[in-house]
């Protein structure tokens, strides 16, 4: 029988790879597929902690925290193209105008 | 085990469905094969080429449009199921959040968003500046 | 459905429809042709005042999730004059960076309206999609000019960070939930009352992680770090705005989810606040001294800002909730102003038509953006009334008396100083005496300095300056006769705790 604690934990190994992709990878595109692991990791969270409430509600919020998920991506997608325009990379670490 | 054959009958459903299609229009629908026809993906890019060949930015934009038009299905599937408890109230907020997403279609569209060609981009271009 | 059920989300409603026929307009306006789409948003935001004004004292709720009290109305009220100054002052910004009008309006009332929905929002899901709203507008808003290097990367910034924290946030939200098995605060706060005496480390955890979204919002330290980014690389007039409106919103739903849901788990968070608070007085204040930038210098400025309504917001008292609003509403006025004035002077010396300007290909004609503190000398001799206005603004950001800055401060050390928070009160009166400093650096480069630069300031538009000088008259009303708003501000905190 797989517990509640179960997909806790698993959701928070999700979360955690998620935030260490955003600060480890060195490509824009995958720092923004490493936020929708932690936005999904959440999701799995919710499911779970729905399941043992014995509510719904867990898996409505999911709905929306998908839309949301997807406005967002499209919305870092169409900002990380402009960026690449302008220096014709993807690593975060060529774009240096702003600083203090 | 019980619970178990109405998933097996459902892949069954899917895996006929899919195969009848496939048979039937292989019989029925004419064969004129061309280079073109018979490449994998009929439309968009080349499938064998250089990984690292640069794509038109028209994939994204489309790709950004589908995806956020594609998760309205995600409202209208849960309103279907629970279409005659929700009522007229619950169709009234459902056609207020179509006409939403239908403005935004229409800046998407008069935008040139949507254009493949050349001579409406021109026209968006225009709008831009 | 009732038929006044919907009541309580009339104010966003008239602003979002606004927003709607904006962005229609703008795609069937013709290359060139002018369309008064301000116009529409102001009609929207007008609506939008009208309506939060009849629906004071009613407190009337919608679907449970959206409770138009008093509070969130007075919110609203400081998000409508945001938005209106944001209009108002947005045409000269617009003009000179050739930025779409139409999406930068549309942008701009959509955000607002995600602004009012999480100022009134009273359930964390829906606070959480309001975040979303105003964040996804605010984000696209700061990269508007595409062509610009920095403006995209300020953008990328703010996006990865902001998207980076709202995962945090909603994170914090699912342990609430599983803590509480709902995401409305009135059960979240009884349950959280009914167990206090048995925390959880689960619930620790979610509020904790909400402590971080709220702070990375509200560019608190250490989560700070993207706001001189996107500050600087906004255009002028977007970052007038996402500097007030972002914060009015946030700290109200920081209130609101801290004061009555958390409220018993004060033990927790009151200690690690005192020090954020701290923290972003001190790091606001003294970072902000030595930028060259004055966009830059103002963005570490408003983090210093953040601090004090920190400080308003842990006092937790009467005073300090009437506080959070009364600094809010200056903090609105006089920033808005500020960035006003640096909006219209940063159209100086640019011509706007001679600029080849092909979309994605960085301009290399553009001059300089006139945003450098040393920019300003000389200011005085060649635009007087602009550097009067200026100095207005800045003296009242410093807290000089008799300027409305003045009286929040005072306000907000008050009430830190009636809840015990003495040291907080004594961080908070020398960091101001400090910021004084840097806020000065500038009025004295604008009086006392020649400037190298040949007077070439364009006229003002009407409507910026209008709204310029109905700011400075304000910010001298609220100065000096305060009585009746924070008369309002008392009646409105009293609604909800």
């Amino acid at each position: 029988m797989v517990a509640l604690n179960h997909y806790l934990v698993l959701s928070a190994i999700l979360f955690a790879i998620g935030t260490a992709g955003v600060f480890v990878r060195r490509n824009l595109i995958t720092i923004l597929l490493s936020i929708e692991i932690m936005l999904n990791a959440v999701n799995l969270t919710f499911v779970a902690f729905g399941r043992a409430l014995g509510s719904a509600d867990g898996q409505i919020i999911v709905f929306f925290v998908m839309t949301v998920a997807a406005a967002e991506a499209a919305v870092g997608l169409a900002i990380v193209i402009t960026l690449f325009r302008h220096k014709e990379s993807l690593n975060p670490d060529s774009f240096t105008l702003l600083k203090w | 085990m019980q619970g178990w054959l109405s998933i097996l009958i459902m892949i069954a459903l899917g895996a006929g469905f899919a195969l009848i299609s496939v048979l039937l229009s292989g019989v029925l629908g004419p064969s004129k094969p061309s280079a073109e026809k018979s490449a994998p993906y009929e439309c968009g890019m080349p499938p064998v080429g250089d990984a690292r060949e640069r794509q038109s930015v028209k994939f994204y934009l489309v790709a950004m449009i589908f995806l956020l038009f594609d998760i309205e299905v995600a409202f209208l599937y849960p309103w279907a199921m629970a279409l005659r408890g929700l009522g007229w109230n619950g169709f009234a907020q459902v056609v207020l959040f179509m006409a939403l997403l239908l403005a935004g279609y229409v800046y998407v569209w008069r935008k040139g968003a949507l254009d493949w060609g050349n001579e409406k981009t021109e026209r968006a271009r225009k709008l831009r500046t | 459905m009732t038929p006044g059920a919907l009541n309580a989300i009339v104010p966003m409603a008239c602003v979002t429809a606004a927003g709607i026929a904006a962005m229609v307009a703008e795609s069937f306006r013709e290359p060139g042709e002018h369309m008064p789409i301000a116009g529409l948003g102001l009609v929207g935001l007008i609506g939008a005042a009208i309506s939060a004004v009849l629906l004071w004292n009613h407190n009337t709720s919608s679907f449970g999730l959206v409770s138009a009290d008093n509070f969130g109305l007075f919110v609203t009220l400081i998000l409508v004059c945001v938005g209106v100054l944001t209009l108002a002052i947005s045409g000269p910004t617009i003009e000179r960076e050739r930025l779409p009008a139409g999406e930068h309006y549309a942008l701009t009332l959509f955000a607002l309206a995600g602004m009012m929905l999480m100022a009134t929002a009273t359930d964390l899901l829906v606070i959480f999609l309001a975040l979303e709203v105003l964040s996804l507008a605010v984000y696209v808003l700061t990269g508007l000019r595409r062509d610009s290097p920095v403006a995209s990367e300020a953008a990328f910034k703010y996006f990865l960070l902001g998207a980076f924290s709202s995962a945090f946030f909603l994170y914090g939200i699912a342990f609430t939930y599983g803590v509480t098995g709902s995401t409305h605060l009135d059960r979240i706060g009884s349950v959280i009352a009914a167990g206090a005496a048995q925390e959880t480390l689960m619930q620790r955890l979610a509020l904790g992680l909400l402590l971080v979204g709220f702070a990375f919002k509200v560019s608190a330290v250490p989560f700070h770090m993207w706001t001189p980014d996107a500050y600087e690389g906004a255009p002028s007039s977007v970052t007038g705005f996402m500097s007030t409106g972002v914060k009015a919103a946030a700290f109200a739903a920081f209130v609101r989810v801290f004061l009555s849901a958390f409220e018993p788990m004060r033990a927790d968070w009151g200690a690690v606040l005192w020090v954020v608070a701290a923290a972003t007085m001190i790091l606001g204040t003294v970072v902000g001294v030595v930028q060259p930038n004055i966009k830059r210098m103002l963005a570490y400025s408003s983090i210093a800002h953040g601090g004090y309504l920190l400080v308003a917001l842990l006092s937790g008292n009467d005073l300090g909730k009437g506080a959070v609003l009364f600094y809010l509403l200056t903090y609105a006025v006089t920033n808005l102003g500020a960035f006003g004035v640096i909006g219209l002077l940063e159209s100086a010396g640019t011509q706007p038509s001679a600029i080849s300007h092909q979309p994605f290909i960085p301009a290399t004609g553009h001059q300089p953006p006139n945003d450098q503190v040393r920019d300003y000398a000389g200011l005085w001799h060649t635009h007087p009334m602009l550097a009067g206005l200026m100095t207005v603004f800045l003296l009242s950001l410093s807290g000089f008396p008799p300027m409305a800055g003045f009286i929040a401060k005072w306000y907000v050390f008050t009430a830190a100083m009636k809840a015990g928070y003495s040291g907080l009160a004594i961080i908070g009166v020398l960091t101001s005496v400090v910021s004084v400093f840097f806020y000065l650096r500038v009025v004295v480069m604008m009086y006392m300095t020649e400037g190298e630069r040949p007077a070439a300031f364009p006229a003002v538009p009407r409507m910026a300056g209008l709204a310029l000088v109905v700011s400075a008259i304000v910010i001298f009303y609220l100065g000096i006769l305060p009585a009746r708003v924070l008369d309002w501000a008392a009646q409105s905190i009293g609604t909800i705790f």
